[in-house]
């Protein structure tokens, strides 16, 4: 890895602000302010260039209370919190590779209960497969093989701003396809159509997001020949599906796609199992994948990495010496609010932005430099962020490609690994 | 650090060694010698009466990569009951079939097993592949890397291109990659998928590319025989588990043209389709053509009876397959031209003829390939049972009486359409020691592993001796990794990291050019951040390299 952190221009540089992991950044360094020069998107730019408070700066300070002080005091102080916690939550989990190995190491030797930031969003795809699986592509295989895009929802262009771009609007496919030529099919309350250069075609059925399920169920019955008793399904006449049909039929690679976390209405879950299903039921005769899409604050980063180590991505108990996981019992939301929890541990890394929520429960926090908590937590630890203070590893949204980060400056911020570890070493 | 076993009876089929009681010294990492006189003797163990092994090597096993996280993902279930509460390992875990990273390590350990290969790293998911190897505990580790039915090579193959280009992009692969061999699964036919063909023969042409297997079979086999790769082409052979799929089985062989090619889970590929279930054995052909055939190799992939997920990168059959789930629910996925996944669960049943006789074919096979060094014993985990199951299939195929037993508990007609019942032979401890250590070692070209000679790095099992061959193997007295005990009374004693193997074939780095250039305008990651280097490795991932010669030979 480059690790050359003078001022400078890096190439091919991965962004870790949103699930698509693009990594064709050009990143110039001055005097530790970062600025993306070439590719990129404004969501990407922001999570750059955010300024590293000075030195001096309370929250560039390990803080107790809301009094600065020395790394070793938090982390004495951390570790006592912990040793001394009957229920202790680790929440947030924006972190990277490395962060990931190291939360699940300590919570493995503490007992803890185990939740992402972004756990919600994550379960409505995850029950979905562990109730009936998918069939799902990757971002190479849509940019070169797909014909016809049906997007579920509210659009996809404003949390994976370059989708478009990279992956349907590419220039060229493998394959010697007309790119100018896919077909794009909006299903719900999604402005895409602004963002898309040259789709030969773009058909849009406004709906609200708790319709999207309905059309997805009514595709699938009449993709299985099945005749609905009703002309209207959440307002779309029935012949438009049925031609709608009639192209997912005849595409040569057609690709559903949504992001979960927009989803966000009780039993979303279900919604995402009728386009896994619709997708499945294409399969009988032609092509289609399905295409998760989302991803932020290292969430398929942790997922993975927890999936692999103790079976489960998020929600989950290492209390009892056996992993255990239950969505609704584990949701860390529910365990501050009820106070079940009697210990926060949160770590973002990558967003100041991504707070603790607001509790009576005591917190231990690893935030990005600069993030000021709305009340001082028990302990506040400032961590350098993945991908530009230091070099690690992220996941993409489709979980099959690893990006490395590279340190991109010298901010002389601990990561969440190395601050886990020392804190590890206090208990 | 000096250690002395002492008297133990030794097997150590690389040496010639056959049951006789030696002592061996273990000096910090190594087997050395006998010290001199006055050298002290740190720790001695007193292995009287007690087997001694190199420590075991399975050289296919499904333990990283995407593939076993999606499974995962998808059977919750699996993790419920398994271990119990009061599992006192380091750290905890769950699921057979499809088990923690850091289970799955101790679990090897306490069956005397050191290193493990997974045999299916999707190169752009090479990274995932490593870190789960990293996070496997005691174990070292080493990746086979996918190809055939990527588009680069595809692509390749279509335009005519010359031998030396496709050796060039084989070998950069594996630098990419930090591979130590290269896999072929269904050759063309996860392509093919994608282009909506459900079915791919050995020599029909796949479509866009208009390449028949057989012709990636065999160019991919000489690319690895001219760059000198220990390990033959590991081929996953078209056609798994279609009845019949025996034929394309011994075509595939005759593909390679005598170059060395190891046919992998060949249970799953030696089906007829005689009698009234349309389907039956033809181990005896598929046996009997191993015998002839010096250059072929196999692990048989045997199946056991109960739960289990079978995951594999052939997408074409496992999505045809997906009507047997058991749950019912599966997951398919194509990935980045590159290849793709298909993981389905599975109950394999006893009471059930086809399921009974998988079993039958699986033991068939092992029992009439006569030479051990060409044959490895693998459940293709957790395609046909979960590696814990290992212990079980030592002691059927070492125990006839014990076999016979099994056979009459089963679908009662498998005894008749089978050669099973006429089988006597009985794997010798000797001759295990070749299946599980020495053999697999020899295939991929480890020269310090396998064996228990002075040089060989010191991973070595100590077995109580025991009739039940299963409780033997269950429950080593002692596993050491590296020369340190990890293992005692078949509990996890110490925990210690293991390391990759890799190879790191000679190519023109001329290649690399038109790959960078190939990325950019297809793919969705950078060349540069494609490769995996060695720093990543050891500092990164956390599974540092260790390479294995290679000796490039000219073009035949
Ligand atoms: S689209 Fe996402 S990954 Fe790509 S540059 Fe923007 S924020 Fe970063
Ligand atoms: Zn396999």
């Amino acid at each position: 890895m480059d690790t050359n952190t003078a001022d400078k221009l890096h190439h091919n540089i991965a962004c870790s602000f949103c699930g698509l992991c693009c990594d064709d950044l050009t990143v110039q360094v001055e005097n530790s302010q970062l600025r993306i020069t070439d590719n990129g998107c404004d969501l990407c730019q922001a999570g750059f260039s955010e300024p590293l408070p000075p030195t001096a700066a309370v929250n560039r300070q390990p803080q107790i209370n809301g009094h600065s002080c020395s790394l070793d005091d938090a982390l004495a102080r951390s570790a006592g919190l912990l040793r001394d916690s009957r229920q202790p939550l680790f929440g947030g989990l924006g972190t990277d590779v490395a962060g990931a190995r190291a939360t699940l190491q300590l919570a493995d030797r503490i007992g803890a209960i185990v939740d992402h930031m972004n756990s919600a969003a994550m379960m409505r795809n995850i029950l979905a497969v562990q109730d009936s699986g998918w069939m799902t592509t990757t971002l190479t295989e849509v940019r070169n093989h797909v014909d016809l895009m049906v997007v579920f929802g509210n659009g996809i262009a404003e949390r994976t701003p370059r989708f478009y771009e990279r992956f349907f609007n590419n220039a060229e496919s493998m394959f010697g396809h007309d790119t100018r030529q896919r077909e794009l099919v909006l299903i719900g309350a999604s402005n895409d159509n602004e963002l898309v250069q040259n789709s030969s075609r773009i058909t849009r059925f406004p709906c609200a997001p708790e319709q999207l399920g309905t059309i997805a169920m009514a595709l699938r019955s009449l993709v299985n020949g099945k005749s609905l008793q009703t002309e209207n399904i959440a307002g779309i006449p029935q012949s438009q599906l049925l031609e709608l049909v009639q192209r997912l039929r005849d595409a040569r690679y057609s690709v559903v796609t949504w992001n979960s976390s927009e989803l966000d209405f009780p039993h979303a879950e279900l919604t995402v199992q009728a386009c896994c299903e619709l997708v499945k039921d294409i399969n009988i005769e032609s092509r289609c994948s399905a295409l998760p899409l989302g991803g932020s604050n290292g969430d398929h980063t942790f997922a993975q990495v927890a999936t692999w180590q103790t079976g489960y991505a998020s929600r989950f108990s290492l209390a009892s010496r056996k992993p255990h996981f239950d969505p609704l019992l584990f949701d860390g939301e529910r365990l501050l609010s009820e106070q079940e929890a009697d210990l926060l541990l949160w770590i973002s890394a990558f967003d100041t932005r991504r707070k603790p929520p607001l509790s009576a429960v005591p917190a231990i926090v690893l935030g990005r430099a600069g993030m000021q908590c709305e009340t001082s937590p028990e302990v506040f630890i400032p961590v350098a962020t993945p991908g530009i203070d230091h070099s690690g590893h992220i996941f993409r949204c489709d979980s099959i490609a690893v990006l490395p980060l590279q340190s991109l400056r010298a901010s002389g911020l601990l990561s969440v690994a190395a601050i886990l570890q020392a804190i590890t070493e206090h208990l | 650090m000096l250690i002395k076993l002492t008297a133990g009876t030794v097997y150590d089929p690389a040496n010639g060694v056959d049951g006789e009681v030696r002592d061996i010294y273990i000096r910090d990492n190594h087997i050395v010698g006998t010290p001199s006189a006055d050298e002290k003797i740190d720790t001695e163990y007193d292995l009287r009466g007690k087997v001694v092994m190199a420590g075991a090597i399975d050289l296919h096993t499904h333990i990283g990569g995407g593939k076993v996280n999606i499974a995962r993902t998808l059977l919750p279930e699996f993790c419920r009951s398994e271990p119990g509460e009061n599992d006192t390992r380091p750290r905890s875990g769950c699921s057979r079939a499809t088990p923690s990273t850091l289970l799955a390590g101790y679990r090897y350990a306490e069956m005397g097993y050191t290193s493990a290969f997974e045999p299916a790293v999707l190169p752009v998911n090479a990274r995932q592949a490593h870190m789960e190897m990293a996070d496997t505990p005691i174990l070292d580790t080493g990746g086979y890397a996918m190809l055939g039915n990527d588009d680069f090579l595809l692509r390749m193959l279509s335009t005519g291109a010359e031998q030396q280009l496709i050796n060039d992009y084989v070998a950069w692969i594996l630098h990419a990659t930090q591979c130590v061999g290269i896999k072929v699964v269904n050759p063309g036919g996860i392509s093919a998928f994608k282009f909506n063909q459900r079915k791919l023969d050995l020599d029909e042409t796949t479509p866009y590319y208009n390449v028949t297997p057989r012709s990636i079979v065999s160019r991919l086999s000489q690319a690895l025989y001219e760059l000198g790769i220990p390990h033959p082409l590991h081929v996953h052979a078209s056609n798994l588990g279609v009845p019949g799929n025996f034929r394309t089985t011994l075509d595939t062989m005759e593909a390679a043209a005598g170059l060395p090619l190891h046919l992998t889970h060949i249970q799953f590929h030696s089906y007829g389709t005689e009698g009234d279930h349309r389907f039956s054995s033809a181990a005896a052909e598929i046996a009997e053509a191993i015998n002839a055939n010096h250059n072929i190799s196999a692990d048989v992939g045997q199946i056991m009876f109960g739960q289990t997920v079978t995951l594999s990168a052939d997408t074409m059959h496992q999505h045809a397959n997906h009507q047997h789930a058991h749950p019912n629910k599966w997951v398919c996925t194509d990935i980045e031209c590159e290849g793709g996944c298909g993981v389905v669960p599975f109950r394999y049943r006893d009471k059930n003829f086809v399921n009974a006789m998988q079993w039958a074919i699986g033991l068939e096979i092992f029992l009439m390939v006569d030479d051990p060094w060409r044959v490895f014993l693998t459940t293709d985990h957790p395609n046909g049972a979960p590696f814990t199951s290992y212990p079980h299939l030592m002691r059927l195929l070492m125990d006839r009486s014990f076999r016979e037993e099994m056979l009459l508990q089963i679908h009662p007609e498998v005894a008749a359409h089978s050669r099973l019942a006429g089988l006597t032979r009985e794997y010798t401890l000797y001759e295990m020691a070749i299946m599980t250590r020495a053999g697999p070692a020899r295939i991929l070209g480890l020269k310090d592993r396998g064996h228990l000679a002075t040089g060989a790095v010191a991973d070595i099992a100590v077995y109580n001796v025991d009739k039940n061959r299963q409780r033997m193997f269950e429950c080593p007295a002692y596993v050491f990794k590296s020369g340190e005990l990890v293992v005692r009374d078949g509990d996890i004693w110490n925990v210690v990291r293991g390391n990759t193997h890799v190879v790191r074939p000679e190519f023109d780095s001329g290649i690399e050019k038109s790959l960078s250039d190939y990325f950019d305008r297809y793919h969705s990651i950078r060349i540069q951040n494609f490769r995996i280097s060695d720093d990543e490795m050891a500092n990164h991932i956390g599974s540092p390299v260790m390479v294995t010669d290679c000796i490039a030979r000219s073009n035949r």
